[in-house]
C-alpha cells in the first residue's frame, strides 16, 4: 500500500489532490456528487474584502482543448462567506484552503487575517494572477516587488500555511516565486490562466465582453509542467501544479515535474468526481511502480 | 439527488428536419425530474467538445423509466449526440435547475414557445393535465417545416395556436405578435398563469406584454454554460434589482417581471 499523504508548509494532506480555487464553489456545491472528504482538500473561490458581482457576459467561450473564463472574482465577499460559506465546510474531513484577493495589499491581509481565524481554514493561498481584474490580481503577480510586497502583509497577517497562486503571463516565472519565498511565502500554485482571446469571425466581436480572458483545460498542461519544472529549479518551497489536468496521468507528471500536490479545476465541469478517480489513478500508478510513499514521485525525472 | 449517471440509449429518431428525438433508460431521472429543468449531456468521450451540452428535459415515462431529449443539430456537441444510437451509453448529470411551478393557484395555462424553446413544454402540459389544469399553447416557428412533436401538445385540455415567420402555416408574424393578438381572450382575474420558453430577443419582447396581462409569468432562459450547476458564475443573467443569478442552478425558470434585458 502506497502512503499518498504529503505535506505542503507543514499541513498534511492525505492524498495530493486538491480543487483549485473558481471551479469548485465555496466547497460544498458539489458536495451532493461525491465524498468530498476523499480528496486531501479545496481551495475556495477567491474571496475579497466586499462582495463583487463580476464582470459582464459574456463570460465564458469554449476553444479547442480549453475553455475562456472572465468571470472576474464574482464573490461574496468576507463576510458572507464567514457567515454563510465555511461553516457548511465543518464536518469534512478535508483541508479547507482559502483563496484571498484585494486592490490593495492591505486588503490582502485584512482577508486574510479575518479568514485565517477561523478555525477552520488551514491555509491562504494568495492570488496575485486572476487575468480578469483591472486591479489586484495580475497587477501584483508580474510585478516580482509587488508580488513580494502582498506576501509580506499577507505572511504577517497569519501563522497559517501561506501559498502564493502564481501567473504564467510573464517574461520569467522564477523570478516572481524567488520574490514571494523571499517575502515569505511557504509554498506556491501555479498555474493560474494563460491569457488569451477569441474572436467570432462573422460578427468580429470577442466572444467575451471584457475581449481577453484566461485559458484553463488541457490545452494548457504543457505550458504548466514547464512552468513547475522551472520553479522546482528556482526555489526550495513545495509547488501544487495546476493546469489542464483532466486524467490521473496528467497528475503523475507534474509530480515528477517537481509538484508535491496537484489542484484540479476545468476537469470539475466535464466530471464533478474527476478528482476522486485521479486520487484512485495515483495509487494505482504508485502501487504498480512499487513506490512506498507518493512523495517519492515528486521531481523524480529519470536523467 | 443530482448525479452524474451512464444512461443506455433506447432509440432516437429523426422528428423534423436536424431535429431528433434520442429516448433514453434513466429510472432515477425520470422519477425525480420536474418539468423546466434539464440535463448536462456529455457529447463526447475525449475533451471535443471539452464541456457537456445543455437539454431541456422534453418528456418522461415515470412508469417505463425512461426520459426523452428534443434538439436540433447546430453543431460538434449535436452532431456527435445525433450519431449515438440504440445500445450506446450517454453520460448525464441532473437533473439540474430549478423547475417550473406548476402547482400555484391557477387554472389555465398560456404556454408561449419559440422555436426549439418549444422542448420542455410537454413535459410541462403533462404535469399540468395532472394537476387538472388547461392550457393554450402558442408555438412559432420560422417556418412550418420546423414543427415537430405537435401531437404531444395537442390533446385533452390543451389548445394550440401556432405562428410562422414566412406565413407557410397558421398565424403570420412571430408568436409574441400572436400573444398580441390573442392577449384580450386571456384576461386577469380568471386563474390564468403564463409560460414562456425561447430565446432571448422573444422574452424581451414578451416582458411588455406579459406585463399588461395582470397575471404572472415564468420565463425558462437558455445561456451557455460550463458547470451546469452554478460553480463557475458563467451564465449569468441580470435581474431587475442589478444582481445577476446563474441560469443553471438560480434558473432556468425565472420570474419573467424579474429579468432585466436591458444590460
Ligand atoms: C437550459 C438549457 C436547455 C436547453 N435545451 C435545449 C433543448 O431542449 N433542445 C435543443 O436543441 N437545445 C437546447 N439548448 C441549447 C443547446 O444546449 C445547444 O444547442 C447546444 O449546446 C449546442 O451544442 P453544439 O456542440 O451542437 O453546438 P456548438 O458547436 O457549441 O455551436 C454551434 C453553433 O450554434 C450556436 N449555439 C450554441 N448554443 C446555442 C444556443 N443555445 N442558442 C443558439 N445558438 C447556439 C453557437 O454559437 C455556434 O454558432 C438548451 C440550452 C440550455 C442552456
Ligand atoms: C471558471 C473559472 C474560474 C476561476 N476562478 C479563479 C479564482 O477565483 N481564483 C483563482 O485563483 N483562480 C481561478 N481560476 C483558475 C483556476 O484555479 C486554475 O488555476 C486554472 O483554471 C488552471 O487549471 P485547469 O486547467 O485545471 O482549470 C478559475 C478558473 C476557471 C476555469
Ligand atoms: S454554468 Fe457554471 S454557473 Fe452556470
Amino acid at each position: 500500500m502506497t502512503d499518498l499523504s504529503v505535506r505542503i508548509a507543514g499541513l498534511a494532506l492525505k492524498n495530493p489532490v486538491l480543487t483549485a480555487s473558481g471551479t469548485f464553489g465555496y466547497g460544498t456545491e458539489y458536495a451532493g456528487y461525491f465524498d468530498i472528504s476523499l480528496l486531501g482538500g479545496i481551495a475556495t473561490k477567491t474571496v475579497t474584502l466586499e462582495p463583487r458581482e463580476g464582470n459582464p457576459m459574456p463570460r465564458l467561450a469554449e476553444t479547442p482543448g480549453g475553455m475562456l473564463n472572465s468571470i472576474g472574482l464574482a464573490n461574496v465577499g468576507i463576510e458572507r462567506f464567514l457567515s454563510e460559506k465555511l461553516p457548511a465546510l465543518e464536518g469534512l474531513d478535508t483541508r479547507v484552503i482559502v483563496n484571498v484577493a484585494g486592490n490593495t495589499a492591505e486588503e490582502y491581509a485584512e482577508v486574510t487575517s479575518r479568514a485565517a481565524a477561523h478555525p477552520r481554514v488551514d491555509a491562504i493561498e494568495v492570488n496575485v494572477s486572476c487575468p480578469n481584474v483591472r486591479h489586484g490580481g495580475l497587477a501584483f503577480g508580474t510585478n516580482p516587488a509587488a508580488t513580494a510586497e502582498v506576501t509580506a502583509a499577507v505572511r504577517a497577517a497569519t501563522s497559517k500555511p501561506v501559498i502564493v497562486k502564481l501567473t504564467p503571463n510573464v517574461t520569467d516565472i522564477t523570478e516572481i516565486a524567488r520574490a514571494a519565498e523571499a517575502a515569505g511565502a511557504d509554498a506556491l500554485s501555479l498555474i493560474n490562466t494563460v491569457l488569451g482571446m477569441a474572436i467570432d469571425i462573422e460578427t468580429r466581436r470577442p466572444l467575451i465582453a471584457r475581449r481577453t480572458a484566461g485559458l484553463s483545460g488541457p490545452a494548457i498542461k504543457p505550458i504548466a509542467i514547464a512552468k513547475v519544472y522551472q520553479v522546482r529549479q528556482a526555489v526550495k518551497l513545495p509547488l501544487i501544479g495546476i493546469g489542464g489536468i483532466m486524467r490521473w496521468q496528467d497528475a503523475v507528471e507534474f509530480l515528477l515535474a517537481g509538484a508535491t500536490a496537484v489542484q484540479t479545476g476545468t476537469l470539475h465541469f466535464v466530471e464533478p468526481d474527476g478528482p476522486v478517480r485521479v486520487v484512485e489513478g495515483i495509487r494505482r500508478y504508485s502501487e504498480e511502480k512499487g513506490v512506498a510513499s507518493v512523495t517519492e514521485l515528486v521531481g523524480a525525472l529519470s536523467e | 439527488m443530482i448525479s452524474s449517471v451512464s444512461c443506455p440509449v433506447i432509440d432516437q429518431a429523426p422528428a423534423g428536419p436536424g431535429i431528433f428525438t434520442i429516448r433514453l433508460k434513466a429510472p432515477v431521472l425520470a422519477a425525480e425530474a420536474k418539468p423546466g429543468q434539464f440535463v448536462h449531456v456529455r457529447t463526447a468521450d475525449g475533451i471535443d467538445p471539452l464541456w457537456r451540452r445543455p437539454f431541456s428535459i422534453h418528456r418522461v415515462d415515470r412508469r417505463r423509466g425512461i426520459l426523452l431529449l428534443s434538439y436540433r443539430r447546430i453543431g460538434r456537441g449535436t452532431s456527435l449526440l445525433a450519431g449515438r444510437t440504440a445500445g450506446d451509453t450517454i453520460d448525464l448529470l441532473g437533473p439540474l435547475g430549478k423547475p417550473f411551478d406548476t402547482a400555484g393557484r391557477f387554472d389555465k395555462a398560456i404556454i408561449v414557445a419559440g422555436g426549439l424553446g418549444i422542448a420542455p413544454v410537454p413535459f410541462l402540459l403533462d404535469a399540468l393535465r395532472k394537476e387538472g389544469k388547461r392550457a393554450v399553447v402558442l408555438w412559432g416557428v420560422r417556418s412550418k417545416a420546423e414543427f415537430f412533436c405537435l401531437e404531444a401538445l395537442r390533446g385533452r385540455k390543451t389548445a394550440i395556436h401556432i405562428a410562422t415567420e414566412d406565413g407557410s402555416e397558421g398565424f403570420h408574424g412571430r408568436v409574441t405578435d400572436l400573444f398580441g393578438r390573442l392577449a384580450a381572450e386571456f384576461t386577469a382575474g380568471s386563474g390564468f398563469s403564463g409560460f414562456a420558453c425561447g430565446p432571448m430577443p422573444m422574452l424581451k419582447t414578451l416582458q411588455p406584454l406579459a406585463a399588461a396581462s395582470g397575471f404572472p409569468w415564468q420565463a425558462s432562459l437558455e445561456e451557455r454554460m460550463a458547470c451546469g450547476v452554478g460553480v463557475c458564475q458563467g451564465c449569468v443573467v441580470r435581474m431587475k434589482n442589478r444582481q445577476y443569478r446563474t441560469v443553471c442552478a438560480d434558473g432556468p425558470v425565472f420570474d419573467l417581471a424579474e429579468l432585466d434585458f436591458n444590460d
